[in-house]
């Protein structure tokens, strides 16, 4: 598995992923997307003309401040908003096209989530919120809950199953979260400001523990962020100014976890043997092979 | 698809975490639900007293046709009529949907008839002449002797009164009072003990030109019954019962000796016909259809029919109480839903984010909507029951409502199985109806609210 983030580190190319890449690889392909937003008579481009593909298994950071439209971006590749033109594909699907009933399938096999605000149900224990997507798709109790226990192990929060989210710190909230966006083995992960409301020392961790898992099952982790440090995490750096995609470059050495991926988690001796049997519930054609 | 189960356990959770809020529109509902049951059980209540009232003055699945008809139209006006009965309507009425039984009444006033007891004792009192074999239909219930064979063509049947009726036309009588009354004033018994009394009946012909009567055939009867006194039926109570085909030869003798024309006979026409239904409604039609025919009928049913108009407008009275305080509680459960999609935006942006589909959204929200209008309408019927064993055993209660409405007996509220069960649905369905416009705005949050971060 750690053949993926091999390939993409030898493919250190000056040029822009988006243009460099072959069609079949791309789980994400973008053409053409503007979003205009009417505020009165006047008339904001939150997004101009954006042209962006993702590859399948690539960790991928789209920077900038606020006002950029990332977070526009964001929201048009996850289907929560309608672009005023243009189209985004993910895994074949035109989501722009589809509509909102059918999403919801969609996300459920497709896409997982990460927010700022951890957005966990609070009346729902940490075991529970992480079920919840499986729970939407309609999996038994015990084998969604037999899920949610490994994911919850491999985010280090085996001893914290029962637990509310009010009685969680906010650190260990996002890690339910993360644990909840890769519960149903989607293939993209979008995290949007995954650490805003972190301090820095959990932020660290936050990012070790999403891009580690997300390199270990082979999937395509999306960051939005206005934080350059986090951009050191991702494989690939986008930046937006103005709604334009200002620069695309591949980074060539990612910030990673020392002595491997697996053991990212902050208690990591107590789940390190979790995370291997974990790893056998995500299927191999999750993985791609890009050279 | 997400499981039913699943959505079941998050609505409760949902009802559940706002204990104070969904305890107090479950209230409301309760309320709302007693207020309802409560007055219909009301209006339940005066119609079972109405029908114990009709039913004290006769058989309401009967339905009887007179020749003189005394009408009441739609409107409660009464009018006069005059129907045909023979034997080819009796007929026709006996091919009819739900009736069990048709019993002719041939009895005729232009013709004198005698019954005679040991031959010293005399009585004129109306005789009626009748199947046997449809009696058992009609309630004639006796108080001593027996009831006829379907064969037996010498029966007598007493009204309880008619036996009074006996006396002596030789004895000369100075005190009619002393003659039947004790002197306490209870009566004293009849002349005639007519179980062990030689008994006869025959015609007494009287001749227009002459003024001479002539004694006819005399007939004798042998099986002898007394009708059970109805007070309320004067009919059972002052009539003599005796074989159709006797009464119709006797007719027929009186006829003959009168040169009565055939197609002038009124040996085949009858006085009453008195049909039988299998339930109140199929009277109710089968008076219906008898009006087709073009004949004029009188049962206790049309009666019944306008009295239960008059009380229609109280009770609808009582249901608009009932239905509004439901109606209330309708707009609280819509109340309650709507506060909960706003304190529930994020979270159920959240759950569209994560792939919940729109319709488990949307079930959620009437699941817990229509569980708000279950629980209160079955805690709602047990109030009522409490209410309604309140109005039927406290004094005070009755007296206000003007307790046993019509003098009967019967309980002033009455809740039957029907009504639980028709209480506790519509307090659903009100939850659910009142929960269906709050459950199509949950589904249209939007998932852009979950993930904006001014949170």
């Amino acid at each position: 598995m750690i053949a993926i983030f091999k390939a993409n580190k030898s493919q250190d190319s000056p040029r822009t992923a988006a243009s460099g890449a072959a069609q079949g690889d791309n789980i994400i392909t973008i053409r053409g997307l503007r979003k205009v937003y009417k505020l009165g008579r006047e008339r904001v481009v939150a997004l101009d003309n954006i042209d962006l593909d993702i590859k399948r298994g690539e960790i991928c950071c789209i920077l900038g401040t606020s006002g950029s439209g990332k977070s526009t971006l964001l929201n048009m590749m996850a289907g929560l908003e309608p672009p005023s033109r243009g189209s985004v594909v993910i895994d074949g699907v035109e989501i722009t096209k589809t509509p909102e009933r059918k999403l919801a399938k969609f996300r459920q096999e497709v896409l997982g989530f990460v927010f700022q605000s951890y957005n966990l149900l609070n009346t729902l224990t940490a075991l529970e919120n992480v079920a919840l997507p499986l729970t939407f798709k309609g999996v038994p109790r015990k084998k969604r809950e037999k899920l949610a226990k490994k994911m919850l192990a491999d985010v280090g929060l085996k001893k914290h199953m029962r637990h509310k989210p009010s009685q969680m710190s906010g650190g260990q909230q996002q890690r339910v979260g993360i644990a909840r966006a890769f519960v149903a083995h989607p293939k993209v992960v979008f995290a949007d400001e995954p650490t805003g409301n972190l301090d820095s020392k959990t932020t660290i961790e936050i990012m070790e523990l999403m891009t580690s898992i997300a390199r270990k099952y082979g999937l395509t982790l999306v960051i939005v962020t206005h934080d350059s440090e986090i951009a050191a995490y991702a494989d690939r750096i986008i930046r937006l100014l103005d709604g334009r995609i200002i620069s695309d470059e591949l980074n060539p050495n990612p910030k990673r976890v020392a002595g491997g991926d697996t053991s990212a988690a902050a208690d990591a001796s107590e789940t390190e043997k979790e995370n291997n049997v974990g790893g056998k519930d995500f299927p191999n054609e999750t993985v791609p092979v890009t050279t | 698809m997400m499981r039913i189960t699943d959505l079941f356990a998050l609505g409760s959770r949902n009802l559940w975490r706002r204990k104070l809020r969904t305890l107090l529109t479950i209230v409301g509902v309760m309320v709302g639900t007693t207020a309802i049951v409560t007055m219909i059980s009301l209006g339940i209540g005066m119609n079972v007293s109405l029908d114990a009232m009709i039913s004290q003055l006769g058989d309401l699945t009967v339905i009887t046709l007179n020749e003189y008809a005394y009408i009441v139209d739609d409107n409660g006006n009464y009018y006069d009529g005059q129907n045909t009965l023979n034997d080819e309507l009796v007929e026709k009425i006996k091919a009819l949907d739900g009736v069990v039984a048709v019993m002719p009444q041939l009895q005729n006033y232009r013709y004198s008839f005698k019954v005679t007891a040991n031959k010293r004792f005399e009585n004129y009192a109306t005789i009626v002449g009748v199947d046997p074999a449809v009696l058992p239909y009609f309630g004639y219930e006796l108080d001593s002797g027996e009831m006829p064979e379907p064969g037996d063509k010498n029966f007598v049947l007493f009204g309880a009164e008619t036996l009074y009726n006996f006396y002596n036309p030789n004895k000369v009588i100075r005190d009619w009072y002393k003659e039947y009354y004790n002197e306490d004033g209870t009566r004293k018994p009849p002349k005639v003990d007519v179980h062990s009394a030689k008994l006869e009946v025959f015609g007494i012909y009287w001749d227009p030109k002459t003024g001479e009567q002539k004694i006819l055939k005399k007939h004798r009867l042998n099986t002898v019954g007394v009708l059970k006194l109805d007070e309320q039926n004067w009919e059972t109570s002052y009539n003599i019962y005796m074989h159709i085909d006797l009464v119709r030869d006797m007719i027929l003798e009186q006829e003959k000796i009168a040169k009565v024309k055939a197609t002038e006979s009124e040996a085949y026409k009858y006085n009453t016909i008195k049909v039988k239904t299998a339930s109140i409604k199929d009277a109710e039609r089968v008076q219906e259809e008898i009006k087709k025919m073009g004949v004029m009928t009188y049962g206790l049913s049309d009666y019944r029919k306008q009295m239960q108009k008059q009380q229609a407008a109280t009770q609808y009275i009582l249901a608009g109480i009932g239905a509004m305080s439901l109606f209330v509680a309708a707009i609280g459960i819509a109340n309650t839903m709507i506060m909960s999609i706003y304190e529930r935006t994020r979270e159920i942006g959240v759950m569209k984010v994560l792939g919940c589909p729109l319709s488990a959204i949307r079930g959620m929200f009437l699941y817990e909507a229509s569980m708000i209008g279950f629980i209160g309408g079955i805690i709602g019927i047990g109030l009522s029951f409490g209410v309604s064993y309140m109005f039927n055993n406290v004094e005070a209660f009755k007296l206000a409502l003007g307790g046993g409405m019509y003098g009967t007996q019967t309980a002033l509220s009455i809740i039957p199985p029907w009504l639980v069960l028709l209480a506790i649905v519509f307090s659903t369905m009100v939850g659910l109806v009142s929960g269906y416009l709050p459950a199509r705005r949950a589904t249209k949050v939007s998932a852009l609210e979950a993930i904006r971060n001014d949170a």
